[in-house]
């Protein structure tokens, strides 16, 4: 059951089930430490995909830092969503706001598709994300790239690595079986074909070469 | 590259300069490392490779798996946008060779991976340094003359000279302001490496610094290092006080370090980038080369300087693995009396005591006498006069590559003569010591071995020739038979080619041609460096028998 509710310094802020879903002291100071903490990560990139909107206090934050940021923010829970668009009606005009309850939600949504293909970075906001947090950290990998399902997605987007998506597939599938693993440049190098030439590929090989 | 290694490009660099006046010519450098474009002058442009960075977005799990690919990809397309008419790789590691196929230009020098993903090199020189020296043959050249003749630079034309900039000036004059020294001999002492394993101690320099300073009481000590190493070039300062010996500490940026070498005496240090900054000097380098040096690629390059080296067995050992000795062997086989000694002898340019030096401590280590005016590229000789054979022919087996490399042994006259001239005025002159006579009973002997070596070659290429013949399909993998296998080791073995020919045995990818034709040409090299060693050697003697 969602409430709302004021923090001890006055701001609006919700609880789920009884649980705060941001700061019940000063969500606006969390969101500046939380934003400090992550900003390094935003470097040089246009795009976010933000895991966990909560109460919005942190894309607020956010987008008073980085005005031209393109921001894909997604949370489970559509009330989550609207408290955040009026609570922070002006700040949060140009954001996009994505209802996301399952992966195939997620690999639906045309603005991720687009999203993905270029450079971009992947927040969480672990607050917002208590009540499922099973469910995010398995969408962070995916975002990310990261477990094999959301390797393989990234690999039917970016048209010039199809070619490794059934290598990689049937290859991983047979040898691992696990879903706990975390992929990476190294298992996609390994499941290019030797007598795979193609640009992309030697790309790949360049990466894996620094990681020895 | 790391700055050692673009240090060790530049006469290439000045070499293509020379060829192209008008290019524009580019360096790529890991970030980091950009610094050193200042000093070379031929560099009108940097880019920065951010391997950090990249190898960061690798090791990252909070980051999405393409992070890495989107910037190289970036990277390598504002690489492109310049229209580069030509690559050249001055590294020789998988890397650099897929990053230079990457670029797409029609020309290409060194290492490149093609669009078949096949090496290519483009030069027998850059395929010699993938072929025979990344295979351990014993008689190797020098990098720098690699990339030299690699790039086209002619014998005897290497060029180190540097771009020393305002801002070094100034930081010298600084120094110098504060300490005072400027018009009183200096000798520049940099005394740790980037790598534990090429150091030899503070406790070894503090020992090595105190006797010189008894020998030499007038020289004054300038203790060199970069910021990160100022506690422990402090510390070694602060040994030298106790011992009643004082010195001064510069710590100098790369463009100050190069200032300070310029006025400067002499250079006493381990395996570092200075070294290579004094060849731009005409500064005296003593270098002691322990660890995973290897002076034969990389020791220093300037004409007459003194290279230490210990006679351990695990010397040079490899780059990324630890030391595995239970203790510092090629350091502790480096005696202080021995450094010290050597150095004041080579400031006083006191050739027979630094023969007697060496003689002294042959048991323990081996002391070198750089020499580039003989053959026109690097070579070193043994002090000792104990050990002038391995001089002759480690001269004779250079020349012979230089020889092969060049394509010069197709000219009748010219190259043979000359070279054999300077060969046998070198061993006339005072620096061999010993004469004629020794002389020529070393090349009597070296003749009959490459003699023998040179039948047993071409035995074993008639035999594999045979073989070929005696195939019915070349797509057969296997058409040499264990017999030739081991043959073709004891040739390697006996002429100390390293892996030269058995790496193109152990080749398995490919059509039995391709693979025959490795090996082939791998053999016919190991032939036809024989026949122009005797070649070289038959001139030799006839010189110095004054036949000729």
């Amino acid at each position: 059951m969602i409430i709302r509710a004021k923090a001890k310094k006055g701001q609006n802020i919700l609880t789920s089930n009884g649980r705060f879903i941001c700061s019940s002291v000063d969500p606006q100071s969390e969101a500046k430490r939380w934003v400090g903490k992550n900003l390094a990560k935003l470097k040089g990139k246009t795009k976010l995909i933000l895991l966990g909107v909560g109460c919005g206090y942190h894309l607020a934050e956010l987008v008073q830092l980085k005005p031209h940021l393109e921001i894909l923010a997604i949370d489970k829970r559509e009330e989550f969503l609207e408290f955040s668009k009026s609570e922070h009606l002006l700040q949060l005009s140009e954001v996009q706001f994505l209802n996301v309850r399952s992966i195939e939600d997620f690999k639906a949504s045309r603005s991720i598709q687009k999203t993905i293909v270029s450079p971009y970075a992947v927040l969480s906001f672990r607050p917002a994300m208590v009540e499922e947090s099973s469910f995010y950290e398995e969408l962070e990998c995916f975002a990310l790239g990261r477990s094999l399902e959301g390797l393989c997605f990234q690999l039917e987007k970016r048209k010039q690595f199809s070619f490794l998506k059934s290598n990689l597939a049937g290859s991983e599938v047979a040898r691992f079986g696990s879903e706990h693993k975390l992929y990476s440049i190294k298992d996609l190098a390994d499941a290019i074909p030797n007598e795979n030439y193609l640009r992309e590929a030697n790309m790949i090989r360049i990466l894996r070469e620094l990681l020895v | 590259m790391r700055i050692g290694d673009i240090l060790l490009g530049v006469p290439a660099i000045k070499a293509i300069r020379r060829q192209y006046p008008d290019a524009k010519i580019d360096l790529v450098v890991n970030e980091g490392f950009e610094s050193i474009a200042n000093l070379i002058e031929e560099i009108d442009h940097v880019h920065l490779f951010n391997r950090k960075f990249y190898q960061s977005t690798l090791l990252d799990k909070e980051t999405p798996i393409f992070e890495g690919f989107d910037a190289v990809e970036d990277w390598l397309s504002d690489i492109a946008s310049q229209k580069y008419d030509m690559v050249i790789n001055l590294t020789q590691n998988k890397l650099s060779g897929y990053i230079a196929g990457l670029i797409d230009v029609p020309t290409y020098l060194g290492f490149a991976f093609n669009t078949r993903s096949q090496a290519t090199f483009s030069s027998q020189w850059f395929r010699y340094l993938n072929d025979v020296v990344a295979c351990d043959a014993e008689t190797i050249f020098h990098y720098v003359d690699i990339f030299h003749f690699g790039c086209g630079g002619k014998k005897g034309e290497q060029d180190w000279r540097l771009r020393e900039t305002a801002k070094g000036k100034q930081e010298v004059e600084e120094f110098f302001k504060i300490h005072g020294y400027s018009s009183q001999p200096k000798l520049v002492v940099q005394a740790l490496t980037s790598d534990s394993k090429k150091n030899w101690g503070l406790d070894n320099w503090q020992k090595a610094i105190w006797q010189i300073k008894m020998a030499y009481p007038e020289l004054n000590v300038i203790l060199l290092g970069a910021p990160n190493e100022t506690t422990q070039i402090e510390k070694l300062q602060s040994g030298l006080q106790d011992e009643g010996v004082a010195s001064r500490v510069a710590i100098l940026s790369l463009e100050g370090a190069l200032s300070l070498l310029s006025v400067s005496d002499a250079l006493l240090t381990g395996d570092t980038s200075i070294k290579h900054m004094a060849n731009a000097t005409s500064i005296k380098t003593i270098e002691i080369a322990i660890g995973s040096s290897d002076l034969r690629k990389t020791g220093s390059y300037s004409d007459g300087t003194v290279i230490i080296s210990s006679r351990a067995k695990c010397q040079p050992c490899p780059h990324s693995s630890d030391c595995y000795q239970e203790e510092h062997l090629c350091g502790t086989g480096i005696a202080p009396e021995l450094v010290s000694t050597v150095t004041v002898a080579t400031i006083r340019r006191d050739g027979k005591a630094l023969r007697a030096i060496a003689e002294e401590f042959g048991e323990e280590a081996n002391v070198y006498l750089t020499d580039k005016k003989a053959l026109g590229f690097w070579n070193v000789n043994l002090v000792s006069s104990t050990k002038s054979s391995f001089n002759l022919e480690n001269k004779i087996e250079k020349l012979a590559w230089q020889f092969l490399l060049n394509g010069e042994h197709h000219k009748e006259v010219g190259p043979f003569g000359s070279e054999s001239l300077r060969i046998s005025e070198d061993i006339s002159s005072e620096a061999w010591g010993k004469g004629s006579g020794e002389a020529l009973q070393i090349l009597n002997s070296f003749e009959a071995r490459v003699q023998r070596a040179e039948n047993q070659a071409e035995k074993i290429l008639s035999a594999l020739n045979l073989q070929m013949r005696t195939n019915s399909s070349l797509l057969k993998v296997e058409f040499l038979n264990d017999t030739l296998k081991r043959e073709i080791q004891f040739l390697e073995k006996d002429l100390k080619l390293g892996k030269f020919l058995s790496e193109k045995v152990r080749i398995d990818s490919g059509t039995g041609l391709y693979r025959f034709r490795q090996i082939q040409n791998s053999l016919t090299d190991t032939y036809s460096l024989q026949q122009i060693k005797l070649k070289l050697i038959r001139r030799i003697r006839a010189q110095i028998e004054g036949v000729i």
